[in-house]
C-alpha cells in the first residue's frame, strides 16, 4: 500500500478499535499497522491477537508476516504452526459438516432449512475469510427466502461481504434492491441509515464525492452503534464532512451541513469537522486547512478514507484559493501565501515580510498557483514585478464575438470537407484497393511518355 | 484540300467575329468546327501553318495543328523529348503562344485535346528540369480555362507538382484559393443527359466530351492535389490552410483501404498541428475509427514526437527528433520537424503569457529551452516576436547596467477601434467563404437532385403509390373472398 503516515495520530488505538466489531477490527488494525510508523508494532500485535481469536488462518499469517517485518525480535512475530494446523483441520471439518448438512436439507426440500443451511455456510465462509464463497452462499439464499425480513437480512449480509471485498458495484446494486423492497415503515426506518452509509462508502470509493456527501448527509442519526461491523457514527461525520467540504460551495455547506439538524448529531461527535466547515463558511480558510492538516494522520490511517485523503485535501485547498480570490481583482502573493502556505518563505512571518517579499518563481506556492492557472482552475495571472495575482478581466462582448467567428470558421471548414466528401463519393473516387484505378493510371500515363504517340495516332485517324 | 483548310479557317473566323451569337448558336458552331477538325486527315492539319495563325483568333485549329506537330516531331525523332519541344524549341514557343492567348470558352469544348497539350507541356518542363518556365504560363492558362468554375481538373495536381519543383508557390495561390467542390464523373453526366429528354444533342455531347478526360480521374489525383496544395501552404507557412487541406486528405472517403498519400498527409498533419496549435488538434469526427487506428499504427514516431512536445519535455523532444532523423528524412519531413524547436519556444512563451502578467526575462530563461538559456537571448527572442506581432508583450529595462529585463504581457494592447476593425475584416472574410460554400452546396444540391439515385427514388415513390393502389384493390378482393367463405361456412352450419 502506498499510503504512509509518519506523524502520530490523535486517537488512542485501543479506544479507537473498541468502537468496531467483527472482521473490520482486524482489517483496520492491519491497515494502521502497515501504514503508520508510529503505531505499527502496537497495531500489528493487536491484529495478530485479533486474528488468533478467529478462524481465518490466512489473516493470521499475514499479520505475523507484517509484524516480523516491523519487529523481527518480537515473540509474537513467529508463526504459531501448532495453532495454524489445528485451525486448518477445524475449519476443514466445519466446512465439510455444513456442506453435508446443506445437502441433506436440499434432499428434504424444506425451504427454510435450505435457507438456513446456506446462511450458516455463508457465515462460516465469511469467518474463515473465503469471501467469494461466502458471497455465493448468501446469494443462493435468495430462492429460499419466504419473508421480506429474510430478504433484508440476506441482502445486508451480501452488502457486508461486498464492502469487505471492495466490490463497490455489488454494494450499490444491492442497496438499490433493498431500497425498492416493500417493507414495513418501521423496518424501513431501521434499515435506512445502514443503507445510506453503505451507499456513501461505495460512492466515496468510486470518486463521486458529492454523491457520497449527500448519502452521508442523509443518514439518519438513529444509526448509533448498529453498524459497527462496518463503520461508526464518528466515521459518518468525518466522511460526510470532508466529502461535503471538497464538493460543495459555501452556501450549500451552510445550508445542507451546518444547518442540517439530523447531521448535526453526527457532527457533535467530531467537533473539529464542524469547526473546519464553519471556518470555511466564514472564509477563514487558513484555520480550516490547519484543522484538516492536524487530523490528516488520522485520516490517512482510516481504511476507507486513506486513499482519498490526498485528492480530497487538494480539492478543498483549491476551492479555498478560488473562494479567497473571488472578491479581489488583484491580491498580493504575500498575503495569499500567509493564508495558504504558512511556514514557506521568510516573508511569511507575522509583520516583517511587508517590504521584502521573498516570493519568486521557484517558491512552491507560486508553482502551485501556476499549475492551477494552467489547468484553468484559476482565471488569473501572476505579476512577478509587483508580486500580485491579477484576476483576468473578461470582456464578454469581445469574447462572444471571437467565439462566433471561431464557430463560423469551424462550420465553413467542416461543411467544405463534407461537401467535398459527398462529391467524391458521387464521382466514385473513394480510396479502394482495386485493379481498376491501376488500369486507368496506366492509360493515363500518356503525357509522360511515348504512349502519347499511339494515342495521338488514334486521335487523328 | 486547300478548300478544307479554308473551310476550317472560315468557320473559326466566323466564330471569333460573331459576338452577337446566342449561347446555343455559338455552341453549335464550335461543335461543327470540332467535328470538322476531328474528321480532318493528317495532311490537312499538317498544312496549317502555326507561324501565321493567331492563337486567339483560331484557337481550335491552332490547338489541333499544334498537337499534330508534336506527334509528328516525336514520331520522326523517335524520342519523347525532341529538341523542338524542349524549352526554346519552336514548338515550345508555339505552345507558350497558344497558352498565353487561347479562347477559353472554345477550348472548354475540347477537354481531351487540352489535357493532352498541357500534359505534354508538364512532361517537358519536368523532364528538362525547367519547371519554372512552365509555371507562370500554365497558371494563367488554367485560370483562363475555367474562370468561373470550381471543378476539379486532372491537370491540377501536375501543375501544383511543378510549382513545388520550381518553388514558385505564389503562382499556385490563385488556383488553390478557389474552393473546389465539383468532381466530375463521366457516368453522372451520361445519366443526366439520359434523364433530360428536352436537352439538345449538342449540349449532351459537349458535356460528355468535356468530361471524357475526367473519366480517367482516380482517387490518387484528388489526394495528390490536396496534398500538394497543403505542401505549398506549408512552404508559405500558412499553417491554417495547410492544416485544412491536410485534413481533407486524411478524411477522404475510403471503401476498403487507406492510401499511402493519406498516411503521408497524416504524418504531415501531426507536425503542422503542433506548429500551429502547440498540440495535436482533435482529428475530425468524419474519419472512421478503423482509419484512425491505421494512421496511429503507421505514424508512431510522429505521435511520440508530438507527445514529447505536448508535455513540454525538452530533453525528450531533442531525443525524439534525433532518433527519428532517418524517418523524417525518408518521409521528406525533415524541414518541417526542424521547425518544431522554434514552435516549442513560441508555445512556451505563449503559455507563460497565459499564466503571468509580468516576469523577468531571467525567469523565462529558467523555464525556457536550452536555446533560450540566458536573459539576453530571451530578450532578443521576445523582442522579435513582439515586433512581428505574434506576441502581445512589452519589455522594460529595469535599471541601467543590469541584465535583467521585465517582460510584461498586458491584457490587450490593441485599442478598441483596432480590435473592432480586425473583427470586421475577419467577419467579411468568413462571410465570403460562407458565400462560396453556399454556392457550392446549391450546385451540389441540384446535381444530387438530378442524379441517378435521386431520380430512381422519385420513380420508386411514384411506383409506390401505384403499388399502394394495387394493394388496396387486393385487400378488397380478399374481403370479397372472405365474405364468400363466411357464407359458405354459414351454409354448412
Amino acid at each position: 500500500m502506498s499510503v504512509h503516515a509518519q506523524d502520530p495520530p490523535k486517537f488512542e488505538l485501543e479506544s479507537y478499535i473498541a468502537n468496531y466489531t467483527g472482521r473490520t477490527r482486524y482489517n483496520r488494525l492491519y491497515v494502521i499497522g502497515t501504514c503508520s510508523s508510529y503505531l505499527a508494532v502496537e497495531a500489528l500485535k493487536a491484529a495478530v491477537a485479533e486474528a488468533k481469536s478467529g478462524k481465518d488462518v490466512i489473516r493470521y499469517e499475514r499479520a505475523v508476516r507484517a509484524l516480523a517485518e516491523v519487529a523481527p525480535n518480537d515473540p509474537e512475530a513467529t508463526l504459531d504452526t501448532h495453532w495454524v494446523d489445528h485451525m486448518q483441520k477445524v475449519v476443514k471439518a466445519e466446512t465439510d459438516r455444513l456442506e453435508h448438512e446443506l445437502k441433506g436439507y436440499k434432499n428434504n426440500l424444506i425451504k427454510e432449512s435450505i435457507r438456513m443451511g446456506n446462511e450458516d455456510l455463508g457465515q462460516h465462509y465469511h469467518l474463515i475469510g473465503d469471501l467469494t464463497s461466502a458471497s455465493k452462499a448468501y446469494s443462493r439464499m435468495r430462492d429460499y427466502c419466504t419473508t421480506p425480513t429474510h430478504i433484508v437480512s440476506m441482502l445486508f449480509k451480501i452488502i457486508n461481504v461486498a464492502i469487505e471485498r471492495g466490490d463497490w458495484l455489488s454494494v450499490q446494486s444491492n442497496v438499490h434492491r433493498l431500497r425498492h423492497l416493500q417493507t414495513k415503515q418501521d423496518e424501513q426506518a431501521k434499515v435506512q441509515p445502514k443503507l445510506s452509509t453503505a451507499m456513501g462508502l461505495s460512492q466515496l470509493h468510486s470518486g463521486s464525492y458529492l454523491d457520497a456527501a449527500n448519502s452521508f448527509l442523509n443518514t439518519d442519526p438513529g444509526l448509533g452503534d448498529s453498524y459497527t461491523e462496518v463503520l461508526t457514527s464518528n466515521d459518518v461525520a468525518v466522511y460526510g464532512g470532508i466529502c461535503a467540504l471538497a464538493s460543495m460551495d459555501r452556501d450549500e455547506l451552510q445550508r445542507r451541513v451546518l444547518d442540517n439538524n439530523s447531521f448535526r448529531n453526527f457532527l457533535e461527535l467530531e467537533p473539529h469537522i464542524r469547526r473546519a466547515i464553519a471556518f470555511f463558511c466564514n472564509s477563514k480558510f487558513r484555520s480550516c486547512l490547519e484543522i484538516l492538516e492536524a487530523y490528516k494522520a488520522d485520516y490517512l490511517l482510516d481504511i476507507h478514507l486513506q486513499r482519498h485523503v490526498h485528492t480530497l485535501f487538494t480539492r478543498i485547498r483549491t476551492k479555498s484559493i478560488q473562494q479567497y480570490l473571488i472578491p479581489f481583482s488583484r491580491v498580493t502573493l504575500d498575503s495569499m501565501s500567509k493564508m495558504f502556505a504558512p511556514g514557506t518563505g521568510t516573508g511569511t512571518g507575522t509583520d516583517s515580510g511587508q517590504q521584502s517579499p521573498p516570493i519568486d518563481l521557484t517558491s512552491p506556492f507560486v508553482q502551485e498557483l501556476i499549475a492551477l492557472i494552467q489547468d484553468g482552475t484559476l482565471d488569473a495571472r501572476i505579476d512577478l514585478e509587483h508580486k500580485v495575482l491579477i484576476a483576468n478581466q473578461v470582456d464578454l462582448r469581445t469574447e462572444v464575438q471571437e467565439a462566433v467567428l471561431d464557430s463560423l470558421a469551424d462550420y465553413v471548414r467542416e461543411a467544405h470537407i463534407r461537401m467535398l466528401r459527398t462529391n467524391i463519393v458521387r464521382a466514385g473516387l473513394e480510396v479502394r484497393v482495386d485493379d481498376k484505378p491501376r488500369e486507368m493510371r496506366s492509360k493515363r500515363s500518356d503525357g509522360h511518355g511515348s504512349a502519347t504517340l499511339s494515342r495521338g495516332s488514334g486521335l487523328f485517324q | 484540300m486547300a478548300e478544307s483548310i479554308q473551310q476550317i479557317l472560315t468557320l473559326s473566323s466566323e466564330l471569333h467575329n460573331s459576338r452577337s451569337l446566342s449561347k446555343n448558336d455559338e455552341d453549335r458552331h464550335i461543335y461543327e468546327l470540332v467535328a470538322v477538325l476531328r474528321r480532318s486527315s493528317h495532311s490537312i492539319l499538317g498544312e496549317i501553318s502555326l507561324t501565321n495563325l493567331s492563337a486567339s483568333e483560331h484557337t481550335l485549329p491552332f490547338l489541333f495543328a499544334l498537337l499534330y506537330q508534336v506527334d509528328l516531331v516525336r514520331n520522326r525523332t523517335g524520342s519523347s523529348l525532341p529538341n523542338d519541344i524542349e524549352p526554346g524549341g519552336w514548338l515550345w514557343l508555339r505552345a507558350v503562344q497558344f497558352l498565353g492567348s487561347f479562347n477559353g470558352s472554345q477550348v472548354s469544348h475540347v477537354g481531351r485535346e487540352w489535357c493532352q497539350l498541357v500534359q505534354v507541356f508538364l512532361f517537358v518542363a519536368e523532364n528538362t528540369s525547367k519547371p519554372f518556365l512552365a509555371v507562370r504560363v500554365l497558371s494563367k492558362a488554367i485560370l483562363r480555362m475555367n474562370r468561373t468554375q470550381n471543378t476539379f481538373d486532372p491537370l491540377h495536381p501536375g501543375f501544383l507538382r511543378l510549382c513545388l519543383l520550381s518553388k514558385a508557390y505564389r503562382y499556385a495561390i490563385p488556383i488553390l484559393d478557389r474552393q473546389i467542390s465539383i468532381l466530375p464523373s463521366s457516368s453522372e453526366s451520361r445519366d443526366r443527359s439520359d434523364y433530360m429528354p428536352g436537352s439538345d444533342d449538342h449540349a449532351a455531347d459537349r458535356k460528355s466530351e468535356a468530361t471524357s478526360t475526367h473519366g480517367q480521374l482516380t482517387h490518387k489525383d484528388v489526394a495528390q492535389y490536396y496534398l500538394y496544395g497543403a505542401m505549398i501552404y506549408m512552404a508559405l507557412k500558412e499553417w491554417d490552410k495547410a492544416e485544412h487541406w491536410l485534413i481533407i486528405v486524411i478524411s477522404l472517403p475510403v471503401a476498403n483501404s487507406v492510401s499511402k498519400i493519406m498516411v503521408e498527409a497524416f504524418k504531415k498533419w501531426v507536425v503542422v498541428s503542433l506548429l500551429k496549435h502547440g498540440k495535436i488538434a482533435t482529428p475530425p469526427r468524419i474519419i472512421s475509427s478503423h482509419v484512425m487506428k491505421i494512421y496511429q499504427t503507421v505514424a508512431k514516431p510522429y505521435l511520440s514526437l508530438a507527445d514529447a512536445f505536448e508535455k513540454c519535455d525538452e530533453q525528450r523532444l531533442h531525443n525524439e527528433v534525433k532518433l527519428g532523423r532517418p524517418v523524417w528524412r525518408a518521409d521528406l519531413n525533415l524541414g518541417l520537424v526542424d521547425q518544431l524547436f522554434e514552435a516549442y519556444n513560441l508555445s512556451l512563451v505563449l503559455k507563460l503569457g497565459r499564466a503571468f502578467s509580468a516576469l523577468t526575462t531571467a525567469n523565462v530563461a529558467e523555464k525556457a529551452s536550452s536555446s533560450l538559456n540566458s536573459a539576453i537571448r530571451v530578450e532578443s527572442y521576445v523582442a522579435s516576436l513582439a515586433m512581428s506581432g505574434v506576441l502581445e508583450a512589452r519589455l522594460l529595462h529595469l535599471r541601467v547596467g543590469q541584465n535583467s529585463t521585465m517582460l510584461r504581457f498586458p491584457a490587450s494592447m490593441r485599442s478598441c477601434a483596432a480590435r473592432r476593425n480586425g473583427l470586421r475584416v475577419e467577419l467579411m472574410d468568413r462571410g465570403q467563404a460562407l458565400e462560396v460554400l453556399s454556392r457550392g452546396i446549391r450546385e451540389c444540391n441540384t446535381d444530387l437532385g438530378m442524379g441517378h439515385e435521386s431520380i430512381d427514388l422519385v420513380m420508386k415513390r411514384q411506383g409506390w403509390s401505384a403499388i399502394m393502389k394495387n394493394g388496396m384493390t387486393k385487400v378488397n378482393a380478399d374481403d370479397v373472398v372472405l365474405g364468400v367463405e363466411e357464407d359458405i361456412m354459414g351454409d354448412v352450419s
